[in-house]
């Protein structure tokens, strides 16, 4: 029923007056009756967490035209024994009962009550009203139907599954957005009481836009709602309300790859044998906080596992960078060590477990070298026997021939050098070798004669990458 | 002439992997290190639980929690006590442990006390001559003693440990390490935060440092000092 500016009919004809008309006063007991079963019954609105009295009316507000707006009420039993609640009904055009929780006639117990769902649907914008009976107790709803404004959102962004919209996704670091217009398509003024977004705090909108504001017929304002998710959330959502209408939006960000590191050594030039330190930073800043693993890898004429970082895991090390920062901390440090083993060939850095915008991998190459010698020495304690001990290593696993001078005591050459090819020996040592070419090579000579008259020698050892000696060795 | 070319067709060789020395990890645990300096990879624990260690070129003692342990030329030997912090020196085949305020000399699992009078906190020991040597703290600074405390040098600069060494001596300031021969050469090693010495083997030295595990090769003109590998 349409109530605009007829409210007094309306409440000429509500229940209780005509209880009033009807009860006149033939008896006492039946004047009495009534009004202590409505004095114990109490009417309240419930909105899930609290209860308020209802007095004789009820607003609803302003719903747009179209909506629907429910209010849970309770008839509860505030007195000392139980009241049989025997009326439940509302009349009036808009408003209806949507859901009772329990069945009428019932008798509600002390303290206890019955819910009850009571809808307003709005239709053409006007005034409502509708009378709610419980027992003895009247209310008069009131509602008020208003044009709904016409929302649009424009490309790129889409109507949501939801109904709402949602909105392209956006890199974390970034900002996008949606522009949207509300329309007054009615033929009277529209006033927007309310354009706001809540929720995420990522959306942000509308911008130097002040409500409360009137919409001419056909007349219409473009906003935009921001959209700039933070670094830790992916998915977002928020409420664009438009007066009483709230639409969803939905929004996703990016986690953009990081920046392609610059991996740097202590050193240009890298060889075998040696230990640096490898540290990476990033030529711009990393939008969020991110971690992942530098690895290292060797390729080469063999397997070698002294190819490794010198401390945490072997072959893996976990890398981290701040949000904002360019300085990427690996293993908890602005570098790590690492040696190169005994190996001629390439050890590879790469980085894993984090987007990275580019190929951040590494390559350092471990060129061939002449046979390494850590030390020599030479030994004329076993009686017929002169003893040579090289340590070293041959990156190249290609060792075996080498060359002997001795001298003797007054320093003089004996005779041409004495060749010798131990390239067997090498080869099988290397075969079993999976910890780099690292050797202790121990060349005994038989000797005949005195061999305390052979002061000293020297060694000459050639691999494929050239020649090494050891100096003089004194015999001692 | 002849005796050479004889020589040259008669040689044989052995190779094999060598191996730098023994060194003492975080946990306690004693490895081999193999390799070449700057090159290295850890074995399989030798000894656990280890509190204190030294090794020479043929053996090693060590006290853990268990007691004294010495291994070496595959033979191994212990003895219950004593336990905790110990110093040694090696003699030969024997080691001098100082322990819990007594010396003992050690020799295949056996202990014979020894008296000697050195006061002061006894950082490190070493043979000389066939006389003991100790590194000695005091509140007037850090001193190079023999039996009675008479002072052999002083090493003022010496914050952190001590090590005696054959012709040297290692010290760690707040920020190095300082190699100091008996000749007055001194060369400088940047391990800072250098909490204890380890003797790994013939001419290599463990530092063990707040941060890091370093070993510094210490034979003559070949000194260098480079990363140990760290388990975890």
């Amino acid at each position: 029923m349409i109530v605009s500016g007829n409210a007094t009919d309306k409440l000429a004809s509500r229940p209780e007056s005509r209880l009033a008309a009807r009860t006149g006063g033939p008896t006492l007991l039946l004047m009495l009756l009534p009004v202590a079963a409505h004095a114990q019954l109490a009417l309240v609105t419930f909105d899930g967490t609290t209860e308020s009295p209802v007095g004789t009316t009820y607003n609803y507000g302003t719903v747009s035209n179209g909506d629907t707006k429910d209010v849970r009420f309770r008839a509860r039993n505030v007195g000392n024994s139980k009241v049989d609640l025997t009326t439940l009904t509302v009349s009036g055009t808009g408003f209806s009962i949507l859901a009772v929780n329990g069945v009428v006639p019932s008798p509600i117990a002390p303290t206890n009550f019955l819910e009850f769902t009571i809808r307003f649907s709005a239709a053409l914008a006007a005034s409502y009203s509708a009378n709610l009976q419980v027992n003895s107790i009247s209310v008069l709803l009131l509602a008020t139907s208003v044009p709904a404004p016409e929302v649009t959102v424009f490309p790129a962004c889409l109507p949501g599954s939801t109904g709402g919209v949602d909105f392209p996704p956006v890199a974390i670091g970034t900002t996008g957005g949606c522009v949207f217009s509300v329309r007054n398509p009615s033929a009277q003024p529209l006033l927007i009481s309310t354009l706001s977004v809540t929720g995420d705090a990522a959306f942000q909108g509308p911008q130097n836009l002040a409500t409360p504001l009137t919409l001419r017929p056909n007349d219409a304002i473009t906003f935009t709602v921001q959209f700039t998710p933070v670094c830790g959330t992916l998915n977002y959502a928020a409420m664009l309300n438009v007066n009483t209408r709230a639409y969803p939006l939905a929004g996703a960000g990016l986690t953009p790859p990081l920046p392609k590191p610059l991996l740097s050594f202590d050193t240009a030039k890298i060889g075998s044998g040696e230990q640096h330190t490898i540290s990476m930073i990033l030529p711009s800043p990393a939008a969020c906080a991110t971690s992942g693993n530098l690895t290292m890898a060797f390729t080469g004429v063999a397997g070698d596992q002294s190819v490794s970082f010198l401390s945490g895991s072997a072959h893996t090390l976990p890398f981290s960078v701040k949000a904002k920062d360019t300085q990427i901390s690996i293993n908890g440090q602005t570098s790590a060590p690492f040696q190169t083993g005994t190996t001629a060939g390439a050890i590879t850095f790469t980085l894993n477990g984090t987007p990275i915008d580019g190929d951040a991998t590494t390559k350092v190459t471990i060129p061939p070298a002449p046979l390494a010698i850590e030390s020599a020495s030479a030994s004329n304690q076993r009686a017929g026997e002169l003893d040579i001990t090289v340590t070293g290593y041959d990156n190249t696993y290609s060792a075996g021939t080498m060359s002997f001078t001795f001298f003797d005591t007054g320093g003089n050459a004996i005779g041409s050098a004495a060749a010798a090819d131990f390239t067997s020996n090498f080869k099988s040592f290397f075969s079993g070798a999976t910890t780099g070419s690292a050797f202790l090579m121990r060349v005994s000579f038989p000797v005949i004669g005195n061999q305390l008259s052979i002061g000293k020698v020297q060694v000459n050892l050639t691999n494929s990458a050239g020649q090494a000696q050891t100096g003089s060795l004194t015999f001692q | 002439m002849k005796i050479l070319f004889f020589l040259s067709a008669c040689a044989w060789a052995q190779i094999e992997q060598p191996q730098l020395g023994i060194m003492l990890d975080r946990a306690g645990v004693a490895r081999p290190v193999w390799g070449v300096s700057a090159s290295v990879t850890l074995g399989t624990a030798v000894a656990t639980e280890v509190v204190s260690m030294a090794c020479s070129r043929r053996w090693c003692i060590a006290s853990t929690a268990a007691g004294l342990v010495s291994w070496g030329n595959g033979r191994q030997w212990r003895s219950e006590a004593p336990a905790g912090t110990a110093v040694f020196a090696f003699s030969g085949d024997s080691a001098y442990v100082y322990s819990s305020g007594q010396l003992a000399k050690w020799r295949e699992g056996t202990r014979e006390l020894v008296g000697v009078d050195v006061s002061g906190e006894i950082l490190s020991m070493r043979v000389v001559d066939g006389a003991l040597e100790f590194a000695v703290r005091r509140d007037d600074g850090t001193w190079i003693v023999r039996d009675g405390n008479a002072i052999v040098a002083a090493l003022p600069e010496a914050t952190g440990p001590v090590m005696l060494l054959d012709r040297a001596v290692l010290f760690a300031t707040d920020d190095a390490v300082i190699l100091r021969r008996t000749d007055a050469s001194e060369m400088r090693f940047p391990a800072a935060g250098a909490e204890s010495f380890v003797v790994m083997g013939d001419g290599l030295v463990q530092i063990r440092a707040r941060d890091a595990n370093y070993a510094l090769r210490i034979e003559a003109g070949r000194e260098k000092l480079f990363l140990l590998p760290e388990i975890q």
